[in-house]
């Protein structure tokens, strides 16, 4: 039987009560909650959260402050906050000059990425080499748009993710939401760390046949294949239509990432988990289970921590 | 020095404490149980005592629900700020009540058996 004592240090937030980390692939980062007998945090001051146990715990969010709230007679504070890149989906770009928006051309992707984050003062920006370029012969114009919006935009076009991770860095990165080749898991969780498990497949999210439409120059580019669990000459299509693509191999480039990464079924195990300050949304962790036969790598979909007088529980969506 | 709780005469009969761990049980399907601690609820204070006089009873009544604390006072002295969590009266039948303290008191005054239980304040 193991027995731990909770463990919970919070930037300005004394005496924790409960606190809540979500955060999904897909979106823009983590959000979390925090409930407290007393805070010296205001709107918009940076918040970091490092929780676990006295024996092992690390840092699981960095963010800012969006809503702090006072409850009586309970003399409860609450604190919302949001990962750094929440920046970026409230920045709207709009230019002073409507003849003079922002524009870029002849641009990585990553680049590209980074000067709009600099739009909202996100400096602190990680990223891999897309070798993608952006709006080759034709200028991308940005305005009248939520900056993240956009970036989202241009991650998806290439099926790559934006988020911003645990320790507040904004990252670019090709990861898909599945496990990848050069994958490698971070730690192991066994039946001993295991409160009740999930397993489901579905197609819900398979595509089989990727459309582009690109820029004003009519291009324009398909990617499809058979799938062998839809009937045969069946697609189910999703189509990408963007103005930054102004070359065809580059609208064929967009199309075949995507058709990889959306043509395929979806496995996922739906886990509650004891605690672990160890592992983050997007990683990769190795699952043993033996009444499922399970033992293989996962990507962490989702995952919310949940520490509290309840003790400290995960809840995740593991995906292969 | 006599039993009072923000002054007001009280006649304790029974007393007890208590304090209590806050520990989650997690039950893994692995078999084993993981605990784990949050921390601990302070001291918790349950006292009967005979409460004699209606005035007396209004007096220990309005403690209920004001958020402040009150002193708690034994005969060996001061136990603590108290809050009231929960108070209890049943009226006791009685013919006469004479009390070596109440020498005014009059022999037909109420007499009520009060369980309180008092959260320490801090």
């Amino acid at each position: 039987m193991a027995n731990e004592i909770l463990y919970a240090d919070i930037t300005g937030v004394t005496a924790p009560i409960s606190v809540s980390v979500a955060d999904t692939h897909g979106q823009a980062g983590a959000t979390a909650s925090i409930s407290a007998e007393s805070t010296t945090l205001t709107i918009g001051d940076t918040v970091e959260i490092d929780l676990g146990y006295n024996s092992d715990h690390d840092v699981i969010f960095t963010g800012y402050v969006k809503i702090v709230e006072e409850k009586v007679p309970e003399d409860v504070v609450t604190i919302v906050a949001q990962g750094q890149l929440g920046r970026a989906v409230d920045y709207f770009i709009a230019s002073t000059d409507p003849n003079q928006p922002f524009t870029r051309q002849n641009i990585a992707a990553e680049d590209f990425v980074e000067d709009l984050l600099a739009l909202a003062g996100l400096t602190n920006y990680a990223s891999d080499v897309s070798n993608f370029i952006y709006a080759v012969s034709i200028p991308a114009t940005v305005n009248l748009i939520g900056a993240y919006d956009y970036i989202k935009s241009l991650a998806d076009i290439i099926a790559w993710s934006v988020y911003s991770d645990e320790n507040g860095i904004i990252q670019f990165r090709d990861r898909k939401p599945y496990v990848m080749g050069s994958d490698t898991s971070s730690l192991t969780i066994d039946n001993d760390g295991t409160l009740s498990i999930t397993r489901s497949v579905s197609d819900v999210d398979l595509r089989n046949r990727v459309v582009v439409y690109g820029g004003p120059n009519g291009v324009y580019a398909e990617a499809s294949v058979a799938s062998p669990y839809l009937p045969a000459g069946y697609f189910k299509s999703v189509v990408v239509a963007t103005e930054v693509l102004d070359r065809q191999n580059y609208a064929q480039l967009a199309a075949d990432y995507n058709l990889e990464k959306l043509n395929r079924l979806t496995t996922s195990l739906s886990m509650e988990l004891v605690g672990n300050s160890n592992v983050a949304c997007r990683d990769v962790i190795t699952i043993q289970n033996t009444e499922l036969s399970i033992n293989s790598d996962w990507y962490v979909y989702s995952l919310e921590h949940n520490w509290g007088r309840d003790g400290y529980r995960m809840n995740a969506e593991l995906r292969q | 020095m006599s039993w009072t709780l923000n002054g007001t005469r009280i006649y304790a009969q029974d007393f007890g404490t208590g304090s209590k761990s806050i520990i989650a049980r997690l039950q893994t399907i692995g078999g084993g149980t993981t605990l784990h601690t949050f921390g601990y609820e302070s001291e918790i204070v349950k006292i009967s005592a005979f409460v004699v006089t209606d005035a007396d009873k209004t007096a220990l009544e309005a403690l209920i629900g004001t958020g402040l604390s009150y002193a708690l006072v034994s005969p060996e002295g001061s136990l603590g700020n108290f809050c009231v969590s929960t108070m209890d009266f049943k009226r006791q039948l009685t013919n006469c009540i004479v009390l070596y303290d109440r020498p005014g008191l009059d022999p037909e005054s109420p007499f009520y058996l009060m369980d309180v239980e008092l959260f320490i304040d801090g």
